[in-house]
């Protein structure tokens, strides 16, 4: 039980002859709340078609729970909840019945929790499914999704469109249950996920740029701020790890993505002897991917 | 319970208004069926449009019902939320399979058990005739149907399918026969007759119900629609394609079923032909061969079913014929020219090969008077009625056609009333015709002085005979105006 609940090796996918993933790999470990994010049309939907066997890969492969994605059928998704925001759910289908129906289908269902997430997400039971809003139909897939105790939980883009509130009973909701699952979730929007993620991975131009925990990511971006009487010119060494630098007079500014307080400290120290003062300061998430999407960007563009 | 059975329930309970429609249709049909089969003395000359109304808006409902069951869980798409559910194909399919069963087949037997019963042929012996009757229907309408429906979304989109298979079949079936033939009359394919056409009406069934296995199944174990859809068109060419089935493969298969050894001694002598002085312009020009049979055994009839012919000239052009006229032993036989083939090759001296199919079959003959029913072979009843100079006749038969066609003869000089025959032969290949009603019905008439006949024809065997000569066509006729 030890083994990733999701691995991706070498992952590609083209439609027609536009390739959206480039040799994917990744790794989600076991019980993490793991969140593949990245903007709109980077391949985050079609990751997750590929894992759930909707969609076929053109090259590599992923496995689920063990099971190669391709083989993925039937009662394999007895142990995986799939929620998605363009999910074309059975509309004629009250609440009540589409928990009712899908019951049978898992061995594990637990009536009493789907009752308990009924009431929680305040799910009116005898209305159907098409006569919902948005959020309530989110609530209801994922409520259908959950009552079984899944291992792996994989949500495509859950938040898009969703209100606030919604948002947060969605999410209160999903954490609640979480314990002993592994949740797997993708948004184009860090704000969604940054305040309960786990792991955090980075897709942009068909490749994860990074994938790791996010209290590591944190802690290694660091603002670094050097004040001088007068600043010096950019030394010709400078590392690659730091990122984005800036001059003025007196002032250099750079991001460091691999910060560690000793080790940059001496570096700094080594290149820019007479430095005033150096400050660093942790940056918010969004900077962080800001950052590094400037830096993959201008890569490709090299 | 198991996964088929509760995914069944839920589509029984989410198509409900669907099946009441579909209900209502099938008693409609049946009262229809069972209101054309005994008409009024005065509806006898009239057909039932209402009973092939309610037969095309029943299979209009099957067609709409299936593609409505399938596409509860629709295969094309990525979307669905069922494909992340744990779904067993197969359970599936039959689940599927199931509905079809009990709201289509099932209610269509009750249906005809209770027309043929109305028409008074209710007969156990009669079931296994309306199994294969659910297994045609099941067969030509509702297999292609169920596969359509596992490679199309919605019901729109199947109908746009089926337009497109339909339009892309029609042309290159019509491409195919300009190929090969280069000219036919009708512009369509010429499927051929029962008897000489039951081969090749095996072999499209067959290759139909293949290619719609192995689409649904193809659909339903990996979703693989791209492959499926190219299945059902490389179906839909093999289909075509067997239409064009060289006629003497399946003249080997009526030879092999129909042999007699009576048949060795029967021959056939034409003259060189005569063509008429004038020719309708749209069906290019008749070549009449004056021919008769000799050596036919007494009691028996020998009748050319298909006959296919080579004229061949200096720029050897050819022609292609079929008849199925019954003239010989004492008539014609008759091969039709394109215009043009023939305008060449008018006033030359030619090779001239045809191949003449023929039947050696025993006929049988009945009166049938007027104001009253006749009890036929193989149940059929006719009811023959007379206003001023109309006849009419009406017959009603089970699983079959009252007669196949019908050969009018007008009054001789010798003062002998004419007559109208309705012809019929002993020999099905199929235990039934396929129709959605196992009792059949059809009306004719004649007018004047004029007797109506039943004729049954009981094939013995079936022969070929080639004939070889040298003619000179006449001039190229008029056209008639």
């Amino acid at each position: 039980m030890s083994e990733d609940p999701i691995r991706i090796s070498g992952l590609t996918k083209k439609f027609r002859w536009t390739p959206v993933l480039k040799g994917l790999d990744l790794a989600v470990p076991r019980g993490a709340l793991f969140a593949l994010v990245g903007p709109n049309g980077v391949g985050k939907t079609t990751t997750i078609k590929i894992l759930m066997n909707i969609l076929r890969p053109t090259s590599g492969g992923a496995e689920i729970l063990g099971i190669d994605s391709h083989r993925l059928a039937g009662r394999d998704f007895a142990r995986i909840g799939y929620v998605s925001e363009n999910q074309e759910l059975p509309d004629w289908m009250t609440v009540d019945y589409l928990l009712s129906y899908l019951r049978p289908f898992y061995p594990a269902w637990d009536a009493d929790l789907a009752a308990q997430l009924v009431s929680q997400f305040n799910l009116p039971g005898n209305r159907k499914l098409k006569h919902l809003s948005r959020g309530m139909r989110m609530k209801a897939a994922l409520a259908s999704s959950l009552a079984y105790r899944p291992e792996l939980v994989v949500l495509d883009e859950p938040f898009t469109g969703l209100d606030p509130l919604a948002r947060d009973e969605f999410i209160e909701g999903l954490l609640e249950r979480s314990e002993n699952t592994t949740i797997f979730i993708s948004s184009h929007d860090l704000a969604d996920i940054e305040t309960f993620a786990s792991h955090i991975a980075y897709l942009d131009d068909g490749r994860i740029q990074f994938s790791e925990e996010l209290v590591a990511l944190s802690d290694r971006f660091r603002e670094i701020e050097i004040t001088f009487d007068a600043a010096p010119p950019l030394p010709a060494d400078w590392p690659a790890a730091w990122l984005h630098p800036e001059s003025s007079a007196a002032l250099i500014r750079f991001t460091d993505s691999r910060y560690e307080e000793e080790r940059t400290m001496a570096e700094i120290r080594a290149r820019f002897p007479d430095a005033r003062n150096v400050t660093a300061t942790p940056l918010p998430l969004r900077t962080i991917f800001v950052t590094v999407a400037k830096k993959a960007k201008r890569a490709v563009a090299a | 319970m198991s996964q088929a059975l509760h995914i069944f329930r839920k589509d029984a309970r989410s198509l409900h208004v669907e099946l009441a429609v579909v209900a209502a249709l099938n008693i409609a049909f049946v009262w229809a069926h069972i209101k054309a089969a005994a008409p009024g003395i005065e509806e006898l000359s009239h057909p039932s449009m209402l009973a092939y109304l309610t037969s095309v808006l029943l299979a209009m409902g099957w067609w709409f019902l299936i593609a409505r069951v399938i596409h509860q869980e629709a295969l094309p798409g990525d979307r669905q939320f069922w494909v992340t559910r744990p779904y067993e194909w197969k359970q599936l399919l039959a689940a599927k399979l199931l509905f079809v069963l009990a709201f289509v087949n099932a209610p269509l037997l009750i249906a005809q058990i209770v027309i043929l019963a109305a028409a008074g042929y209710a007969s156990p012996t009669g079931l296994p005739r309306l199994l294969w009757m659910q297994f045609t229907v099941t067969l030509i309408v509702l297999a292609p149907t169920f596969a359509m429906g596992a490679v199309t979304r919605n019901f729109a989109r199947l109908v746009l399918f089926a337009i497109g298979l339909l339009t892309g079949s029609y042309f290159l079936a019509a491409g195919l026969q300009a190929l090969l033939f280069g000219w036919i009359p009708s512009g369509l394919v010429v499927i051929g007759g029962e008897l000489e056409g039951w081969p090749k009406q095996a072999i499209v069934v067959l290759a139909m119900l293949a290619g719609a296995v192995l689409m649904v199944l193809w659909q339903y174990r990996g979703r693989r629609t791209a492959a499926a859809r190219l299945a059902g068109a490389v179906t839909l060419i093999l289909i075509i394609l067997c239409l064009f089935l060289p006629v003497e493969l399946r003249y080997a298969a009526n030879a092999w079923v129909f042999h007699q050894p009576e048949a060795r001694g029967v021959s056939v002598d034409c003259r060189p032909p005569v063509v008429p002085d004038r020719v309708p312009d749209q069906w290019g020009v008749p070549v009449d061969f004056p021919c008769t049979f000799a050596n036919v055994p007494p009691g028996k009839t020998a009748k050319v079913e298909v006959a296919k012919a080579t004229f061949e000239g200096s720029s050897r052009l050819h022609g292609f014929g079929l008849t199925s006229e019954p003239e010989l032993p004492s008539g014609y036989q008759r091969f039709w020219l394109d215009r043009d083939s023939y305008r060449r090759l008018a006033g030359k001296l030619i090779a001239f090969h045809a191949t003449l199919h023929i039947t050696l079959q025993r006929p049988r003959e009945w009166p049938l008077p007027n104001g009253r029913v006749t009890a036929l072979p193989g149940g059929r009843r006719c009811t023959v009625a007379t206003s001023g100079q109309t006849h009419t006749v009406f017959c009603v038969a089970p699983f079959h056609d009252p007669w196949k066609n019908i050969d009018f003869h007008p009054p001789d000089k010798d003062g002998h009333d004419g007559a109208a025959e309705l012809v019929a032969r002993s020999f099905s290949p199929w235990p039934a015709d396929f129709a959605f009603s196992p009792v059949f019905t059809d009306n004719s008439g004649c007018e004047g002085d004029c007797a109506i006949r039943f004729r049954q024809e009981e094939p013995l065997a079936w022969f070929r005979r080639d004939i070889h000569m040298t003619v000179q066509l006449p001039p190229v006729p008029k056209v008639a105006p």
